[in-house]
C-alpha cells in the first residue's frame, strides 16, 4: 500500500448532510407511512417538508464550506496528474443543484398531497420514493465517479419507473411506466458499457482519469478508441435522461401517461440532476477531443427543431409540455456546448452560471406548470387534452394567472426567468462563434411561442356550460407551489445581479448581466 | 447629502402619493364611510396633496429667490435610471426659475381647480376614479416640468397625454367622448412623432461630438446639452440646427394645440369641464411653450426655426379667434380662445421674448382657468346646457359667477390693469421692436406683419369674448324659457321630455360646501338616468354653485386681476415685495436658467414713444372690440347668432378645415388602408409568409409526428440507431 | 492468465452486448426484453471484470494498479445489485399489467403514440 501514495480517505459528513438529510427524512416518511391513519398523509408530507427545509439549510450550511473531493483516494501528493479520486465532490456547482432539487422536491411534495387524493392515489410511499428519487439526483449532481454516477442515476430512475405507474389502475399509467422501465435501463446499459470502456480505457471509473490520460495522450490509438466508445455511450445515457432526439421517445408518452405531479418532479428534478452531471463530464472530454463539441453541437440543434415542431402538432397539454422540455433540454445543450468550446478553444472562459441559472428557471416553470395542468385530476380521472382545460381561468384564476406566468417563461417573454435565461444562452453561444446554433435558438424560440399560446388559449377559453365541478378545488399546497414558482420565476429577472453573485459561478471577472437591455 | 433642493422630491412625489392612494382605497373609502362622507374624504385626499405641493413649492421658491442669479440652476439627482457607457439618464429634477414658475402653477391652480372639483363632480359615480387622474395627471406634469432630462420630459410628456386621454373619455358611455379621446390621443402622437425625433437627433449630435467628455454621459440632460448646443449643434451643419428646434416645436405643436395639429383640443371639451380648466387650459396645454422655453437655446440657434415658431404662432392665433366667433357652445369659444392664445405665447417664444411667452402662459392660466370654471358653474346652474343660446341675463341668478367671469372677460381681452394685459402687450411690444434684428437676420417676415396680426387677433378676442359674455349673462332675454324650437333644431328633442323629476332645480343645497348621503345617491342616479346631459326645461331656475366651486373662481379672479401688475412689477409692488428686479419674468425668469444667444437688450429695445403707442394701441383694439361686440348685442341676441348661417358657419367649421383633415386622412386614408391591408396584409404577409411559413412548419411537426409510433420497440431502435451513428461519426472522425 | 487474450474477453462482452440490443428490438414479451437488457448489463460486468484483470496501465502507472483492479471489480457488485433491484421493480410493473390486461405483448402498450 504504501508505494502508491494513496491517503486515507478524507471523510467530510458536513458536505454529506443534504444528502443525508433527504435519505433520512425518506426513511422516516416510510414508517410513518406505515403507522398513519387510513388515507392520511398528511403527517407525511408534513416530515417531508420539514425534513427538506433542513436539508435546503444544511446546502447553504456548506455554501462557504471549502469545497473538494472526499470519501476516496487522495493521490494527489503522490501523483498530480490523476490527482484526488474523491467519490463525491462538494462545490458550488453542486451545492446549487443540491439546493434546486431540494427546492423542486419541496414544491413537488407541495401539490402532490391534493392531486393524489383527487386521484383516488392515496399511497404513503409516493413520497418516500419521490424523497429517494430526489436523493439520486442530488448523487448525481455531486460525484465525479462514473460509477457513482451510475449507482444516483439508477437510485433517480428506479423510483420514477414506480412512481410512473403509481396509477396501476389506469392503462396510460401502467403503458407510461412499462416504456419508460423498459428504454430506461436499455439506456442505463449503455451508459454502464461506456463506463466500463472508459475504465478500460483510463483506468479508473473517475472523471480525473479522463483528464489526465488526456494530459498524458498515450500514443496508442486503440486507447483512445475504447476511451471514445465508451464517452459516446456514457453520452448516450445523458441524452436519454435528459430526453435529447432520438433518444427522446419515451418522453411524452411517460409524460401524457404518469401521473401529473410525478411529471412535474421528473421533467423538472431529473434534467436539473442529469445536466448538473453532464457539466461535469464535458469539463473533461472537451480535452480529449474537440469531436464531441460537432456531435453536442448537433445534437442541440437537432432536438430544439424536432421537439418544438413536434409539439406544434399535439393536441394534449401534457404531450405539448413533454415535447417542450424535450425542446428545452436542446436549449440548455446549448449553453452546456458553449461552456465546453470556451473551456476547449480560443475564447473566454464562461462560467457554469448560464446553465445552472437556466435549470434554476427552467425547473420552477416546468414544475409550476405541471402543477397548474394537475387540477384536471379529479374523482380519480383526469383529462389532459386541450379542451380538458377550457374554462380553467374561470374556476381557478390564480393558477391559471400563475400558468400564465409560466407558459410566458417558457416562452422566453420578458419579465420572467426564462428569458433572461434564454437571453443569457445567445450571448453565450454567440461568445464561442456558433452564430449558427444561436439563430436556430432564436428561431425556434419563436416557433414554440405558437403552441404555449395554444394552452394558454384552452386555459383563457369559456366554454359555455363549462362544469365548474370539472376540476379539482385549489388546495394551499398548490396555491404555495404556484406563487413559489412565479416569484421564482420573476425574482430571478428582476434580481438576477444579486442572484448571480451569490451563485458564484460566473467566469472570475465576468459581469454576468451587465449591458442587457434595460438593467 | 440631503440639500433644500431635494425638497422638490416631495413636491413630485406628493401627488404620486394622492393618485396611489385614490386608486388604491378610494372606492373602499366610499363604500365604508357611504357616499357623502366617503367623497368628503376623497376629495380631501386628492385636494391636500396638491395643495402640500404647492406649499412646499413656494418655499423652494423663496429659497431660490435667496441665491445668486447666476446659482438659480439646482439639481436634485436621486439615482440612475439608465447607466450605459453612452448614455446617463438618472432620475433628476431641475429646480430653477422656469420649471418653479411651472410647479406653481401647476399645484397653485391645480389644487383651486381639484377644489372645484369637488363639487363639480360631487354627484358622479365614478368619484375616486376622476380624482385618481387628475391626480395622476399633476404628477406627470411635475414631472414634464421638474424633469432634469428628455427622457424625464418625456415621460411627463407621455403621462399627461395619457391622463389627457383618459379624462376627455372620462365619461366613456357616450361614443363621442370616447371618439374626442381617441382624437386627442392621436393627434398628439403626431407631435410626439416630432419630439422623439429631436430627442434622438439630439443624443446622437451630442453622442458623436467630441465636446463632451469625462462624466457628461449624461446627454439628455439639460444642464450638459443647454450650454453646449451653440458649440456642438453647428459642427452638424445648419441642417441639424434647424432640424433639432424643428422636430421639438412639432412636439410642441400636438401637446400645445398648434395648427394644425390643434383639432383635438376643441373635442377635448367633452371632458368634465375641471379637466378642460386644468389640462386643456391652464397646464398641460402649455407644456409645448415650456419645452421650446426650456430649450430655446436650440431654437435661437436657428432663425429659420424661430420664423417656423413666430408664424406658427400668429397664424394660429388668428386663425383660432375667428373660428371662436362661430361657436354656439361656451366650452367651445373658450377651447377656441385657449388656442390662440396658445399662438401668441409662440408667437413671443418665435421672435425671441421667451420670458414673454411665460408671462403668458402665467397669466393665461389664472384668467383662462377662472374663464373655465365659471363656465363650468354655469352649466351646473344650467343642467348640463352648453348652449349660449340658450342662456342670457344669468347675471340675476349666478352673482358670484358673474362677477368673477366679468373680470375673466375683462382680462383675457387685455384692458388694464388686469393680468392679461400686461403680457399680451408685452408679446405684441416685443414683435414689433423685434422687427429691425430679425429682418437683419433673414426673415422673409417682418415681424410686423406678425405684429399687425397680433393686434387684430386681440381685437378679435376681445369680440368673441365679449360676445361669449353677453350671450351668457347680460341681456335681459332669458332663452332657456323660450320654445325650444325657436332656438335650434337640434334641441327639438329637449319639447319632447316633461318635466324631469330630478331635474337640477329642485335640489336645495341646504348644507352649503356638502350634501347629504340621500341627497348624492339621488342626484347620482339622476345624472345617470339623463347621462350627464340633463334637460334644461322652460321653467328652470338657475341656482348659484355651492362654496367649494365658487371659492376658487374668487381666488382665480383675484390673481387674474394683481397677477399681471405684480408679476410684471408693476408699481407698488416691486418695492413692496423687495424683489431685487423689476419684471419677475424679464430679469431672471426663464432666460437666466440658461443664458440666452440673442442680444435680447438690443434687439427689444424702442422708445419710450413707441412703447407708448404699442400700449396706446394695443389697449384701443381691446377696447374697440368690446365696444363693437357691445353695440351688435344691445338688443338681444343677433340673428346671425340664433341660426349660424353665413360667415360664421364656415367660420365656426374652422373654415372647413376639421372636414378636409377628416376627409383625406379618415375616409380616404381609412379607405386606402382598408384597400392595402386587404391585400398586402391579408394576401401577402398574412397569407404567404406567416400562414405559409405557419402552415410548413406545422407540416413538419405532423410529419415528424408519424415516427412517434407509440412502439416500444421502434423506440428502442430509434436509439440504436442513434448510438450507432454517433458512434460511427466518432471513432470516423478521429482515427482519419 | 495465459491463453486466453483480453481481447477475446472484450470480443464475447461486445457480442453479448449485441444480441442483447439485438434481443430489445425484435421481441415482444416485455419479460424477454428485459432478460435481454441484463444480457447487455452483464456484457458490461464482463468488461469491467476483463478490464481489472488484465488491465497493462494504459497511463504507464499513473493510476496506481490496485486503485484498478477494486474499482472494477467494485463496480460488477455494484452492478449486480443496481440489476436486481431493476428486476424487482420491473417484474412488478409487468405484472401489474398483466393483472389488468391479461396479456404482456409489448406492441399492446402503443396507447399513447404521435
Amino acid at each position: 500500500m504504501g508505494s502508491s501514495g494513496l491517503h486515507p480517505a478524507a471523510i467530510d459528513w458536513m458536505a454529506l448532510g443534504p444528502l443525508i438529510g433527504v435519505c433520512l427524512t425518506g426513511v422516516v416518511a416510510m414508517v410513518l407511512e406505515m403507522w398513519r391513519p387510513r388515507m392520511n398523509n398528511n403527517g407525511i408530507v408534513g416530515v417531508c417538508i420539514v425534513g427538506l427545509l433542513v436539508s435546503g439549510f444544511l446546502v447553504i450550511a456548506n455554501w462557504n464550506r471549502p469545497g473538494g473531493e472526499s470519501f476516496g483516494a487522495d493521490y494527489s501528493e503522490a501523483n498530480g496528474a490523476v490527482g484526488n479520486l474523491g467519490l463525491f465532490i462538494n462545490d458550488r456547482l453542486g451545492q446549487v443543484i443540491q439546493l434546486l432539487i431540494v427546492g423542486i422536491t419541496l414544491v413537488t411534495v407541495l401539490f402532490s398531497e391534493g392531486y393524489l387524493r383527487e386521484k383516488r392515489l392515496p399511497f404513503g410511499e409516493y413520497y418516500p420514493l419521490v424523497l429517494w428519487s430526489a436523493a439520486g439526483g442530488m448523487v448525481m449532481a455531486t460525484t465525479r465517479d462514473l460509477l457513482i454516477f451510475f449507482l444516483g442515476l439508477e437510485t433517480l430512475s428506479i423510483a420514477l419507473y414506480v412512481l410512473a405507474g403509481l396509477s396501476s389502475k389506469e392503462r396510460r399509467s401502467q403503458e407510461a411506466a412499462l416504456k419508460y422501465f423498459l428504454l430506461g435501463a436499455f439506456a442505463s446499459s449503455f451508459l454502464l458499457y461506456g463506463i466500463a470502456l472508459i475504465y478500460g480505457a483510463t483506468g479508473t471509473t473517475h472523471l480525473s482519469g479522463i483528464a489526465a490520460i488526456a494530459n498524458t495522450q498515450p500514443e496508442s490509438i486503440a486507447t483512445f478508441s475504447v476511451l471514445y466508445a465508451g464517452i459516446g455511450l456514457v453520452l448516450v445515457g445523458f441524452a436519454f435522461k435528459v430526453a435529447l432526439v432520438p433518444f427522446h421517445m419515451w418522453t411524452p408518452d411517460v409524460y401524457q401517461g404518469a401521473p401529473t405531479s410525478v411529471v412535474g418532479f421528473m421533467a423538472a428534478g431529473v434534467k436539473v440532476a442529469a445536466f448538473a452531471a453532464m457539466l461535469r463530464f464535458i469539463d473533461v472530454i472537451v480535452f480529449t477531443s474537440s469531436v464531441w463539441i460537432t456531435v453536442l453541437a448537433a445534437l442541440a440543434a437537432v432536438t430544439m427543431t424536432i421537439g418544438n415542431l413536434i409539439a406544434l402538432a399535439q393536441k394534449d397539454a401534457k404531450r405539448i409540455l413533454a415535447y417542450s422540455s424535450i425542446a428545452h433540454a436542446g436549449y440548455i445543450l446549448v449553453a452546456v456546448v458553449a461552456y465546453g468550446a470556451s473551456k476547449s478553444g480560443p475564447y473566454e472562459p464562461l462560467g457554469q452560471s448560464t446553465v445552472a441559472y437556466y435549470l434554476a428557471m427552467y425547473g420552477f416553470m416546468t414544475l409550476g406548470a405541471f402543477a397548474v395542468l394537475s387540477l384536471t385530476g379529479r374523482d380519480g380521472k383526469e383529462g389532459s387534452t386541450l379542451e380538458d382545460y377550457y374554462g380553467l381561468y374561470r374556476s381557478a384564476p390564480f393558477p391559471a394567472a400563475m400558468f400564465i406566468v409560466f407558459m410566458a417563461s417558457l416562452a422566453g417573454i420578458p419579465l420572467t426567468g426564462g428569458f433572461l435565461g434564454k437571453f443569457l444562452i445567445f450571448r453565450d453561444a454567440l461568445s464561442v462563434d456558433m452564430l449558427w446554433l444561436a439563430l436556430l435558438l432564436g428561431v425556434n424560440s419563436v416557433i414554440s411561442v405558437a403552441y404555449y399560446l395554444r394552452i394558454v388559449q384552452a386555459v383563457c377559453t369559456e366554454e359555455p356550460g363549462v362544469v365548474r365541478s370539472r376540476f379539482a378545488p385549489v388546495n394551499a399546497g398548490l396555491f404555495t407551489a404556484c406563487a413559489v414558482c412565479a416569484f421564482l420565476l420573476i425574482a430571478g429577472f428582476v434580481a438576477a445581479d444579486p442572484l448571480f453573485d451569490w451563485m458564484g459561478l460566473s467566469a472570475p471577472g465576468a459581469s454576468v448581466v451587465a449591458g442587457l437591455p434595460g438593467r | 447629502m440631503t440639500t433644500v433642493w431635494d425638497y422638490i422630491w416631495i413636491v413630485q412625489l406628493l401627488p404620486v402619493a394622492g393618485f396611489l392612494a385614490q386608486a388604491l382605497f378610494g372606492q373602499r373609502i366610499i363604500a365604508m364611510f357611504g357616499p357623502a362622507m366617503g367623497r368628503r374624504i376623497c376629495g380631501a385626499m386628492a385636494v391636500v396633496p396638491i395643495a402640500l405641493a404647492f406649499v412646499i413649492g413656494v418655499f423652494v421658491f423663496y429659497k431660490l429667490t435667496e441665491l445668486a442669479p447666476d446659482q438659480r440652476v439646482q439639481i436634485s439627482t436621486w439615482f440612475n435610471w439608465i447607466d450605459l457607457q453612452t448614455l446617463r439618464v438618472p432620475f433628476e429634477l431641475r429646480v430653477d426659475p422656469l420649471s418653479l414658475t411651472m410647479v406653481l402653477i401647476v399645484t397653485g391652480v391645480g389644487a383651486l381647480i381639484h377644489l372645484y372639483a369637488t363639487g363639480y363632480m360631487a354627484t358622479d359615480r365614478d368619484y375616486p376614479r376622476f380624482f385618481t387622474y387628475l391626480n395622476l395627471f399633476i404628477a406627470f406634469m411635475l414631472m414634464l416640468v421638474l424633469g432634469n432630462n428628455l427622457a424625464l420630459v418625456f415621460i411627463g410628456w407621455e403621462g399627461v397625454g395619457l391622463c389627457s386621454y383618459l379624462l376627455i373619455g372620462y365619461w366613456y358611455h357616450d361614443i363621442a367622448n370616447a371618439k374626442a379621446a381617441n382624437k386627442a390621443f392621436i393627434v398628439n402622437r403626431i407631435g410626439d412623432w416630432g419630439f422623439v425625433l429631436g430627442i434622438f437627433l439630439i443624443y446622437v449630435t451630442f453622442a458623436s461630438s467630441q465636446a463632451i467628455v469625462g462624466d457628461e454621459a449624461r446627454l439628455l440632460s439639460f444642464d450638459v446639452i443647454l450650454p453646449l448646443a451653440e458649440k456642438v449643434l453647428p459642427t452638424f451643419g445648419p441642417a441639424v440646427v434647424a432640424a433639432v428646434p424643428i422636430l421639438l416645436f412639432i412636439g410642441a405643436m400636438g401637446k400645445s394645440a398648434q395648427f394644425p395639429l390643434y383639432l383635438w383640443l376643441p373635442d377635448a371639451m367633452a371632458g368634465p369641464t375641471p379637466v378642460s380648466a386644468l389640462i386643456h387650459a391652464a397646464t398641460m396645454v402649455t407644456a409645448g411653450v415650456y419645452l421650446v422655453t426650456r430649450c430655446h437655446v436650440f431654437f435661437e440657434l436657428s432663425p429659420i426655426a424661430m420664423l417656423v415658431v413666430a408664424c406658427v404662432g400668429a397664424f394660429t392665433a388668428i386663425f383660432a379667434a375667428t373660428v371662436a366667433f362661430g361657436q354656439t357652445d361656451i366650452k367651445k369659444v373658450l377651447a377656441y380662445s385657449t388656442v390662440s392664445q396658445l399662438g401668441y405665447m409662440f408667437l413671443a417664444c418665435g421672435v425671441g421674448a421667451f420670458y414673454a411667452g411665460m408671462f403668458h402662459v402665467t397669466t393665461h392660466a389664472f384668467f383662462k382657468a377662472l374663464l373655465f370654471l365659471g363656465s363650468g358653474a354655469v352649466i351646473v346652474a344650467m343642467a348640463h346646457e352648453q348652449d349660449m343660446r340658450r342662456y342670457g341675463a344669468l347675471r340675476k341668478y349666478l352673482p358670484i359667477t358673474h362677477g368673477t367671469m366679468l373680470i375673466g372677460w375683462i382680462a383675457i381681452a387685455g384692458i388694464p390693469p388686469l393680468a392679461g394685459f400686461f403680457s399680451k402687450d408685452d408679446i405684441l411690444g416685443k414683435t414689433f421692436a423685434s422687427s429691425h434684428y430679425w429682418t437683419e437676420h433673414g426673415w422673409l417676415v417682418d415681424p410686423k406683419i406678425l405684429y399687425a396680426i397680433g393686434l387684430i387677433t386681440a381685437f378679435m378676442t376681445a369680440m368673441y369674448m365679449t360676445r361669449m359674455f353677453w350671450l351668457t349673462f347680460l341681456g335681459k332675454e332669458e332663452r332657456w324659457r323660450e320654445s325650444a324650437a325657436g332656438v335650434s333644431d337640434e334641441h327639438a328633442h329637449h319639447e319632447a321630455h316633461v318635466h324631469h323629476p330630478h331635474a337640477h332645480a329642485e335640489h336645495e343645497d341646504t348644507h352649503g360646501f356638502f350634501l347629504s348621503d340621500d341627497e348624492v345617491l339621488e342626484r347620482e342616479r339622476a345624472e345617470h338616468e339623463a347621462e350627464h346631459h340633463d334637460v334644461l326645461t322652460p321653467d328652470h331656475q338657475p341656482k348659484e354653485v355651492v362654496p367649494s366651486m365658487w371659492l376658487p373662481l374668487v381666488a382665480l379672479a383675484a390673481l387674474s386681476i394683481v397677477g399681471g401688475l405684480v408679476l410684471s412689477g408693476g408699481y407698488p409692488f416691486s418695492e413692496l415685495l423687495h424683489w431685487d428686479t423689476q419684471h419677475l419674468f424679464r430679469d431672471w425668469n426663464a432666460i437666466a436658467a440658461a443664458p440666452t444667444l440673442l442680444p435680447a437688450a438690443e434687439m427689444f429695445h424702442a422708445d419710450h414713444m413707441t412703447e407708448w403707442i404699442l400700449i396706446g394701441s394695443s389697449v384701443l383694439a381691446a377696447i374697440l372690440g368690446i365696444g363693437v361686440m357691445a353695440f351688435q348685442h344691445r338688443l338681444g341676441i343677433p340673428k346671425s347668432d340664433r341660426e349660424i348661417t353665413g360667415l360664421k358657419r364656415i367660420m365656426g367649421a374652422q373654415w372647413g378645415f376639421d372636414g378636409a383633415m377628416y376627409k383625406t386622412f379618415v375616409d380616404f386614408g381609412g379607405r386606402f388602408s382598408q384597400g392595402f391591408y386587404r391585400w398586402f396584409d391579408k394576401g401577402v404577409i398574412d397569407g404567404l409568409f406567416v400562414n405559409g411559413s405557419a402552415w410548413t412548419v406545422q407540416s413538419f411537426g405532423k410529419l415528424f409526428r408519424k415516427a412517434q409510433t407509440g412502439y416500444v420497440r421502434s423506440y428502442a431502435l430509434t436509439m440504436l440507431l442513434g448510438v450507432v451513428v454517433i458512434l460511427s461519426y466518432v471513432i470516423w472522425k478521429t482515427n482519419r | 492468465m495465459e491463453g486466453v487474450p483480453l481481447s477475446a474477453y472484450l470480443a464475447l462482452g461486445a457480442v453479448l452486448f449485441a444480441i442483447g440490443g439485438l434481443g430489445v428490438i425484435l421481441k415482444r414479451n416485455p419479460i424477454i426484453i428485459f432478460m435481454c437488457i441484463e444480457l447487455m448489463l452483464n456484457a458490461a460486468n464482463l468488461t469491467f471484470l476483463a478490464f481489472s484483470r488484465y488491465h497493462d496501465a494504459p497511463l504507464r502507472g499513473t493510476i496506481p494498479m490496485e486503485h484498478t483492479y477494486m474499482n472494477g471489480q467494485m463496480a460488477v457488485v455494484f452492478v449486480m445489485a443496481v440489476a436486481a433491484a431493476e428486476v424487482a421493480v420491473g417484474l412488478g410493473i409487468i405484472m401489474a399489467i398483466f393483472r389488468m390486461r391479461e396479456t404482456v405483448d409489448i406492441d399492446e402498450m402503443s396507447g399513447m403514440r404521435g
